[in-house]
């Protein structure tokens, strides 16, 4: 086997990071999560030249501090798997910010290759770049590119097999923070010197500037109370003091402010402007996109379009798939003669893996959708446009999307959150989304405003509904950032992006990788799940019926009375039902749905099947009520349901309540455990949802009998 | 000479950044916050002296300034801890 060698790409967002990668690896990709945290991982592999290649994509960042999951994770992975190679992608057209994140890659002492990407543009914009000189200055290699041509592509492999080899040698200069701190770095540096655990680790400078900048995440690796550690911390309290009375501020900031000072004093040398660029194509478009008064119904008509796209066109394919496996399952049906393996296959196996493949036209939509989105440079302005109103509520501008896909389907909507950086605002968005209501709830609120409320108020009691799930999604937002993320929200720093085309490749690869994650994450767990409710629906299977309904039937069957076949069918299929686990589980839910006016086994049965996904409470009460759930037989349920002494308009509608707000599906759980990486989340948005749903539910309907019974 | 120093005395009038309009070059005097953000301002570029220039200005909402070559949006709320006083008096 052949040394195979890891190359690690990073650079800041926008630098055209990922279109280097997907053009040097396509779409050999692996994308994974960093184990325990919620940031993709994404790897691919190339051969070039007889090198076996190892790239891995970590996270756009814009410097190595301890504040957000991708810097960690981008540290950890730098310093702990010592890649053999690092690229920092940079944009040539902003040297002066894209060289920040380089000038802490070179203290790091990492085998470090800088690509100016984007040359052709700083070119167009009248920069003359000598990287030659820039590349002795810095003592790194510098390769400039355009991340799409494969010419440029060419010269960055040839110059990391050169690496790789040691045909070049890397010696990344020092850089030089002035006397006050340097003197502060050698007394914290005399210190980390006998510590072997810090010195194996990385650069003794880089240490203790990170010491110096109150990084301290590396003392958790020291012994604690060990005298080393003690004096350590003492020298860096000291040190930090007396930064602080010379440059009255954070000696933090003195340290960025002369990674800056040194940035510019090296550009300055190498960089010349030679005519002044004055046209910003992105200027003039956000003057638009962003306008005061245009920005905000821009940004409605653009997630108006996204919806459409994403739920109208998608609902093609997706009425083909459920009409395919109707049919499969008809063609199953036909060919198994044993009951169990019949019903396992039609209902477990096929209904599950429809259950799973149902849902991927909206995904690969939608995600199409927000590619297009995110690639342009828009989402950032999305953001910037909605930060004022979601601020309110304590989140910040870009939950605003995913919140308002979660009225078309809650598991894009949760998988849309990977946009937002900020693991926090991930969390508390994810969290309020099943909040939202989908349009899998649409049919039980049809069923029950359609059966228990005049046309006249119909419109307003379905507004209500939603407007509840809207309020719920707030009140999550707000108890959320006060008692489970105490302290202030991260701030909102991000860059807007200049306008760009997204390329055709990118998006695909992107629509490509999520559909993946979708199918091998979630898939499996939504399939075993499909197949546990079925297990719990179906055993323990009937053999004693309290009616030979089998003669009963043929009776009727021999007179012709079909209505008679139907009904002791459907008394067979109920009375099959109650004795089953969900049958028996609907009569132990009782005592904690009568608070609540649900205590009939009837609802606890239809709510507990409703977790595999909400449409089939409809088909579950309809074989409750003994009566199937097409056509004519709609009606037919309305009138059972009217019919029933149990069922009030106060009853239906916290009944609706309930189904609102009870966890969406199974699938948004499986999702939800997907997106947060562990079934933790998962749990408690459940535990969450379901409490919420009980207590709102309690509340309406004590208050709406105190109104009734006046 | 004296002329200059009450001008200076007038430019030294600090404003939060919420206030200052669209089109305008401000410099930072001081960002009354957190360590924490104080430093994420630091590492974008963002620093006591710092010139940088007023692109959108949502009132009371986020800001975007054009800062080191690039366009960037500080968020509801930030706009009232960072001070700055106008750059185009004092050219006047």
């Amino acid at each position: 086997m052949e040394k195979e060698y890891t190359i690690a790409l990073t650079g800041n967002p926008n630098s055209g990071k990922s279109t280097i990668f997907n053009k040097i690896t396509g779409i050999r990709q692996h994308i994974g999560n960093y184990p325990g945290v919620t940031v993709e991982k994404k790897e691919g592999y190339y051969t070039y030249k007889n090198h076996n290649f190892r790239f891995v994509d970590l996270p756009g960042i814009y410097s190595l501090s301890p504040y957000s999951v991708e810097e960690i994770v981008t540290r950890d992975f730098l310093i702990n798997k010592k890649p053999d190679v690092v690229i920092d992608i940079v944009d040539s057209t902003n040297l002066e910010r894209n060289l920040y994140l380089a000038t802490q890659l070179i203290q790091l002492k990492v085998p470090l290759v800088l690509v100016f990407n984007m040359w052709d543009m700083a070119e167009k914009r009248g920069f003359l770049i000598d990287y030659k000189f820039l590349s002795t200055l810095l003592g790194v290699p510098i390769v400039p590119t355009v991340g799409i041509i494969k010419r440029d592509i060419d010269t960055l492999l040839d110059t990391i097999c050169d690496v790789v080899d040691g045909k070049i040698s890397i010696t990344p200069t020092e850089i030089n923070y002035g006397d006050e701190i340097e003197e502060e770095i050698k007394k914290l540096s005399a210190i980390i010197e006998k510590i072997p655990l810090l010195t194996s680790r990385c650069p003794i400078k880089w240490t203790a500037i990170k010491l110096l900048e109150n990084d301290v995440q590396i003392l958790n690796l020291l012994e604690q109370d060990s005298e080393i550690k003690k004096l350590l911390i003492e020298q860096i309290i000291k040190s930090r003091e007396h930064l602080k009375k010379i440059f009255g501020d954070d000696p933090e900031i003195a340290i960025a402010d002369k990674r800056y000072g040194f940035i510019s004093g090296a550009c300055m040398k190498s960089v010349t402007l030679s005519v002044e660029y004055r046209h910003d194509i992105s200027d003039k478009i956000d003057e638009i996109l962003i306008h005061k008064l245009f920005g905000l119904p821009i940004f409605f008509l653009l997630m108006w379009l996204l919806f459409q796209i994403t739920f109208k066109l998608g609902q093609y394919p997706m009425e083909l798939l459920d009409l395919g496996f109707v049919k499969l399952g008809a063609f199953v049906s036909t060919i198994v003669s044993n009951d169990v393996i019949r019903s396992l296959l039609v209902d477990g196996v096929i209904g599950g893996v429809g259950g799973v493949l149902i849902f991927l036209p909206n995904i690969l939509l939608l995600f199409l959708g927000i590619a297009i989105l995110e690639d342009s440079g828009y989402m950032a302005r999305a953001a910037f446009i909605m930060d004022k109103i979601m601020s309110k509520i304590g989140l910040q501008g870009k939950s605003c999307i995913p919140m308002l896909i979660g009225f078309g389907c809650n598991i894009p909507a949760i998988m849309a959150t990977r946009t937002l950086e900020n693991k926090r605002n991930r969390i508390i968005t994810i969290m309020a989304i099943p909040f939202m209501s989908c349009g899998a709830r649409l049919p039980v609120y049809a069923l029950l405003i359609g059966t228990f409320f005049s046309k006249e108020i119909a419109g307003n009691v379905l507004f209500s509904i939603y407007l509840i799930g809207v309020l719920m999604g707030i009140v999550t937002s707000i108890l959320f950032n006060k008692f489970i993320f105490k302290g202030e929200s991260p701030p909102f720093i991000m860059e807007l992006p200049p306008y760009r085309v997204p390329t055709v490749k990118g998006m695909l690869i992107h629509i490509w990788n999520r559909a993946w994650m979708y199918l091998k994450k979630a898939g499996t767990v939504i399939l075993a799940f499909s197949v546990g409710i079925w297990f719990l629906c179906t055993f323990p299977q009937t053999t004693q019926y309290s009616k030979d309904y089998n003669s009963l039937i043929k009776e009727s069957q021999k007179v012709n009375d079909a209505q008679k076949v139907i009904y002791y069918k459907n008394q067979r299929s109920l009375e099959k039902l109650e004795n089953t686990f969900a049958g028996k589980l609907g009569h132990l839910m009782i005592p904690l749905l009568k608070p609540i006016g649900l205590g009939s086994w009837k609802i606890g049965v239809a709510l507990f099947a409703g977790f595999s996904a909400k449409e089939v409470i409809v088909a579950t009460l309809g074989t409750l009520y003994s009566i199937g759930e097409t056509g004519s037989e709609k009606e037919q349920l309305k009138d059972a349901l009217q019919r029933d002494s149990f069922f009030s308009p106060l009853v239906a509608y916290v009944f609706m309540i309930f189904t609102l707000l009870y966890i969406p599906c199974l699938s948004a759980v499986a999702v939800i455990r997907a997106e947060l990486g562990g079934w933790k989340w998962a749990i408690i948005a459940v535990v969450y949802t379901v409490s919420i749903a009980w207590v709102v539910s309690f509340l309406t309907y004590g208050i709406g009998r105190l109104f009734l019974y006046i | 000479m004296s002329k200059r120093s009450i001008n200076n005395k007038e430019q030294k009038e600090q404003i939060p950044i919420v206030f200052a309009k669209v089109g305008e070059t401000v410099t930072v005097d001081n960002i009354q916050s957190g360590e924490h953000l104080r430093h994420r301002l630091a590492e974008i570029g963002i620093t006591q002296g710092t010139t940088l220039t007023i692109i959108r200005n949502q009132a009371r909402g986020p800001i975007v300034v054009k800062v080191k070559g690039s366009n960037i949006i500080l968020g509801t709320g930030m706009s009232f801890k960072i001070f700055v006083h106008n750059v185009d008096n004092e050219e006047q």
